[in-house]
């Protein structure tokens, strides 16, 4: 390789270096917000909640979505999440983060929620008209829809790990933590989600 | 030509730059609505240490009034090592399994260990402990005649006193909120069974390996399971005091 082609190399490295590391920077922040804005929630303060929920909300909706959920059923499944959390707002711990503490209620509404589905699904009556699904927001390129409509797709145990390892931003040990799982199991699947996402990506 | 691989930071930035959808303007509005309906200061709950120093404070306390109760027969007739050895394992089993309850009643805890590799490393060490410390042969020989009708009643003693401290353990983690019944449970289970063993290990006089392993160890056994069990089928939905019962006053 000649030099005219490594320094252009090296560079594009450092910036992706310095990207990263500003990007590390801006999450340590956001998460120093959200736990402050959780301990003043549990302070009773009205404006924390307002924040909170304005701020989670979004990807809490598309956490608890599943493929094909009509929208009314993910947006209660949102609000039964939240109350979830307000009721179990005493058991945060401010040295911890708060990713983890959401994310594991969030995972157990959602699980809950399957399953009271699956023993009503026996005594459910087909309606003509089929409900309006709950949609992800417009994509700035075809390509990220496609990404998140692949996602969907994946197995949920995948799924959830894609969603908060690499959307979400969290570590291996935080969604180990919110999975009840271990970072190893999580690191599998993980490296299968992505395995799984490069074939549909290159069909 | 063939085409590249689809790269993983490829994917990663696909998936970083996808939005998140837009919620409903009065959705948002209606959650905050509903929770500041209730809102009120809480009390957090103490971090899992220190959760688990009061769990492992509440199994000391309740060892030693059974033990004076029982009596300490069994452990007289102990060698150094053997005392030594057997209370180390029983300290460390109380530090994990308290610590594992503890994870168990705080949702998200980054747990080192799940709760089941906790009760399997506990269970796995008492067994290496007695079968390493204890002697393999009886006073009878090899293997024991009465070696059944001594061990039902060890069982029987063991998980007799698991039930009720298991039920205190339970009313003291309500404090938290379980989300997997499962693991609640049978964590719940272990430490009752734990301190079932502890105070058998004072009074049993049948201090041979194969006793120890069978029928102590089978009372973990029996209180992990009957724990798990209950928990699974009691705790389907997240269950502990709420935050509206924390409240500071």
């Amino acid at each position: 390789m000649s030099l005219s082609n490594e320094i252009p190399n090296a560079l594009e490295a450092a910036t992706r270096a310095a990207a990263h590391a500003g990007n590390d920077t801006r999450a340590r922040s956001d998460e120093d917000q959200l736990r402050e804005l959780m301990v003043r929630y549990q302070q009773g303060d009205a404006t924390a909640v307002e924040e909170l929920v304005k701020r989670l909300s979004p990807a809490l909706l598309r956490f608890c979505s599943r493929p094909g959920m009509a929208r009314g059923d993910a947006e209660d499944l949102l609000q039964d999440c939240w109350m979830r959390i307000h009721r179990a707002r005493h058991t945060y711990s401010s040295s911890e983060p708060l990713l983890p503490w959401i994310y594991a209620i969030a995972r157990h509404t959602r699980v809950d929620a399957y399953r009271r589905r699956r023993r009503l699904e026996t005594r459910e009556v087909l309606v003509a008209e089929t409900p309006e699904l709950a949609q992800a927001a417009p994509a700035t390129n075809a390509l990220n829809t496609n990404v998140m409509n692949l996602v969907d797709r994946l197995p949920e145990s995948q799924r959830e790990v894609v969603l908060m390892l690499k959307v979400e931003g969290m570590s291996l040990e935080e969604v180990a933590g919110a999975t009840s799982s271990t970072p190893g199991a999580i690191k599998q699947k993980a490296h299968r989600a992505y395995a799984a996402l490069r074939r549909m990506l290159e069909e | 030509m063939k085409e590249l691989q689809v790269s993983d930071e490829k994917i990663d930035r696909l998936l970083r730059a996808t939005p998140a959808p837009e919620l409903p303007a009065d959705l948002s509005g209606k959650i905050s609505g509903r929770l500041t309906a209730s809102l009120n200061p809480v009390k957090p709950m103490p971090g899992t240490r220190v959760l688990a120093v009061q769990f492992a404070a509440v199994f000391l306390v309740l060892a030693m009034a059974l033990i004076g109760m029982m009596g300490i027969t069994g452990f007289r007739s102990l060698h150094f090592w053997q005392a030594t050895g057997i209370v180390a394992i029983l300290a460390l089993g109380v530090t994990l399994l308290a610590v594992a309850l503890a994870w168990q009643i705080r949702p998200g805890s980054l747990k080192k260990i799940p709760a089941h590799v906790s009760w399997l490393c506990f269970g796995l060490g008492f067994l290496t402990g007695a079968a390493l410390l204890f002697p393999w042969k009886s006073a009878e020989g090899w293997v024991s005649p009465d070696f059944v009708a001594h061990g039902i009643p060890c069982l029987l003693t063991g998980s007799a006193v698991a039930v009720p401290s298991g039920i205190l353990f339970w009313m003291l983690s309500r404090r938290g909120i379980a989300l997997s019944g499962a693991a609640f449970g049978g964590s719940l289970g272990a430490i009752a069974g734990l301190l079932g063993i502890t105070v058998l290990q004072f009074r049993c006089i049948y201090q041979n390996a194969a006793h120890l392993m069978v029928w102590h160890g089978g009372i973990l056994l029996v209180t992990i399971a009957a724990g798990a069990l209950l928990g699974r089928v009691l705790l389907r939905n997240p269950k502990g005091r709420t935050s509206e019962g924390m409240g500071v006053s």
